[in-house]
């Protein structure tokens, strides 16, 4: 797991059954939706969240945990800095297939 | 096409059954990710940007209806309801759950497929001529020794933990349609005087980050060298590669530090004291391997030319730009565009791979293959059945006639799949589709090739097209970079990089005046691009797109 952001990060993984992109929340689950995602401020709280991840992958139930570096500017918005970031919040930008 | 022994289908239900144990396991928590991904990947499967994703061999593309069947299956029932044909001539599954992957890798066995070594640091795919068996220009069907190397290769106890991946690829005909020059090894396979098969074999070729056209290490080397020689080679490389930086790990870097001399000096060392007993039944098994293939090669008796005097003109253009010629007269090569007008190159719904495998019933004695520019071929279809394939592929959207045209775009999954990908390709492909089918239809632009990566990685060739589109991030944002006169044929070539990148929006306008410019320049309607591109280097199109933006 990366090294722990000091800014404003939240903790993302995939489910280890499904692979599905998950969120680590405020009342301690992991959910699907980043508007569940419990944002960690400062140093401090942005360890707590690695911690957090690297306990979960330990248990084996997500895979793959890191934090997502998010835009400062706005203290409850959820923007990731990183474009990679960005694109994986948002899926795929394509229809699939050619006759989806 | 070669069909599983006993002994193969053991196997591979075996591993089916081995990696079913594996995921209880893990799901049980008794393996780690760090225990369990090695295990994962040996079997196909990555976890990518979004979810899982199964990356399912075809060896040398070559798949008979029934496994397509099966795929078209896997899709519907395990997935989003699509595949994706990428350019080592595979299939990749983009939305597995973990959880259901032993179930397929069951199905997978139970029509002789898998997906093992389409990972990792080992021999990968062996790619080949989609034409192979049947091409008009064909020395020598590449399939046997395609097979071959791939009995070989398959959990090569030496060669599972190579520096780096490392991937095949074998041609056997007068034009290069495998681009075996971007290949770590190429094997042009052809015959001597007295027919025997031989072998011309280039060695650290590649793309990626450093890319190398390979140069030839030996030519006509007989076909009771060529296993020794090929495990000479991996073992020099397997010894010297470089382990300590992945980006300088391929044999291509290799060549180039020790140089080719050194090179082979090294594998003739190596094979001067190599054991010979292993290969004591190489000429046997290439026998039994090409008898399989001729047993279950159709009966082809010569028919009569195709009369297109009356044909519709939807119909003439399909046959014009996506029929090839067959070695049997009266017999075509149809080749099946899977780059529909701003579609998604290589995505297929498992509708239409349930269409293509009751087409390749009904037109190719049941087989097909898959391209490494992500299109279909059927190699075995009567002239006097083309309008009925085609009136057939039409009407489940796989009529488009744009083979070997600009529009028949290769590209990655990019940024809107791969955790590797720096950028997206398939919206860029999809633009450019759109733009470039409306001037195919009125511009008569020729052959050009047009590939796609989203980074550099280059799994979407672009390296080696001769309009190449690389997708960078800077400064978090998508950049697009265009290179020119890149070629994967005989004359392969790396293409120039032509300035500094462009906005996503922009590349359909820049990409527009590069054709512009070729069309002015162009000597007449024969000479392509790259020729066109050799001639009048870069700076014309440079001034075009960027001095005359």
């Amino acid at each position: 797991m990366a090294a722990a952001l000091t800014t404003k990060a939240i903790l993302t993984a995939n489910d280890v059954r499904n692979g599905d992109i998950v969120f680590w929340t405020a009342d301690q689950r992991w959910s699907p939706s980043i508007d569940d995602a419990l944002i960690g401020y400062g140093k401090d709280e942005t360890d707590q969240l690695a911690a957090v991840g690297v306990e979960a992958e330990a248990a084996n139930t997500v895979v793959g945990a890191y934090l997502i570096a998010l835009k400062p500017e706005e203290t409850s918005a959820r923007v990731p800095v990183k474009l990679r970031e960005v694109r994986r919040l948002a899926g795929p930008s394509i229809d699939y297939a050619q006759a989806a | 096409m070669y069909r599983y022994d006993d002994h193969d289908q053991a196997f591979v239900e075996a591993r089916a059954r081995e990696f079913r144990n594996q995921v209880e396991r893990r799901l049980a928590g008794k393996l780690s990710e760090d225990e369990f991904k090695p295990l994962r990947l040996q079997n196909g499967l990555y976890l990518q940007l979004h979810a899982y994703m199964l990356r399912v061999a075809i060896p040398y593309g070559e798949l008979s209806s029934t496994q397509l069947r099966k795929l078209g299956y896997i899709a519907d029932t395990y997935d989003k309801g699509y595949g994706h044909f990428t350019t080592r001539q595979n299939i990749q599954f983009n939305w597995p759950k973990l959880v259901d992957t032993p179930d397929i890798l069951d199905h997978l066995a139970d029509v002789q497929m898998h997906a093992i070594q389409t990972s990792g640091n080992c021999i990968r795919n062996v790619t080949s001529d989609p034409f192979a068996g049947v091409a008009a220009d064909e020395f020598i069907d590449p399939r046997p020794i395609s097979e071959l190397m791939r009995q070989w290769s398959m959990l090569h106890p030496e060669f599972a933990f190579l520096p780096r991946k490392f991937k095949f690829a074998v041609t056997g005909a007068a034009e290069d349609r495998a681009a075996i020059k971007f290949h770590d090894i190429g094997i042009w396979a052809k015959v001597d005087d007295e027919g025997q098969p031989v072998f011309d074999v280039y060695v650290g070729g590649g793309q990626g980050r450093t890319p190398r056209v390979a140069k030839l290490f030996e030519s006509a080397v007989p076909l009771v060298e060529l296993m020794p020689l090929l495990d000479a080679m991996l073992r020099v490389y397997n010894l010297h590669g470089r382990r300590d930086n992945k980006y300088k790990a391929r044999i291509k870097i290799l060549v180039e530090e020790l140089g080719l001399e050194n090179y082979r000096d090294e594998v003739r060392a190596e094979l001067a004291g190599i054991d010979r007993a292993p290969f004591a039944s190489v000429l046997a098994e290439y026998e039994r391997i090409r008898n399989a293939f001729e047993e279950g090669t159709p009966g082809m008796a010569p028919g009569e030319a195709l009369d297109l005097s009356e044909a519709a003109p939807d119909f003439k253009g399909w046959v014009h730009r996506n029929v090839a010629a067959h070695r049997v007269p009266g017999w075509a090569i149809a080749q099946i565009s899977i780059k529909p007008k701003g579609g998604i190159p290589g995505d297929v719904t498992g509708a239409q791979m349930q269409a293509l495998a009751d087409l390749a019933d009904t037109y190719s004695q049941g087989e097909l293959r898959i391209t490494h520019r992500q299109n279909v071929v059927f190699p075995y279809v009567r002239a006097s059945d083309l309008a009925a394939l085609y009136t057939g592929l039409a009407a489940v959207g796989l009529g488009e006639d744009n083979i070997g045209e600009a529009s028949d775009i290769i590209a990655c999954p990019g940024l809107d799949y791969c955790a590797l990908a720096t950028a997206r390709s398939i919206p860029v492909a999809q633009e450019l589709s759109t733009m470039l089918r409306a001037r195919e239809t009125s511009d008569n632009l020729g052959s050009i090739s047009l590939n796609i990566s989203g980074c550099i990685n280059a799994c979407g060739h672009h390296h080696a097209a001769n309009i190449g589109i690389l997708g960078l991030t800077k400064a978090e944002t998508e950049s697009y970079q265009i290179t020119l006169g890149g070629r994967s044929d005989a004359q392969a070539s790396v293409g120039d990089i032509l300035g500094p990148g462009f906005a996503q929006a922009e590349v359909p306008d820049a990409v527009s005046k590069i054709i512009d410019t070729y069309l002015s320049l162009r000597s007449d309607a024969q000479e392509r691009f790259p020729d066109t591109y050799a001639r009048v280097g870069k700076e014309p199109f440079k001034e075009a797109v960027y001095v005359g933006a």
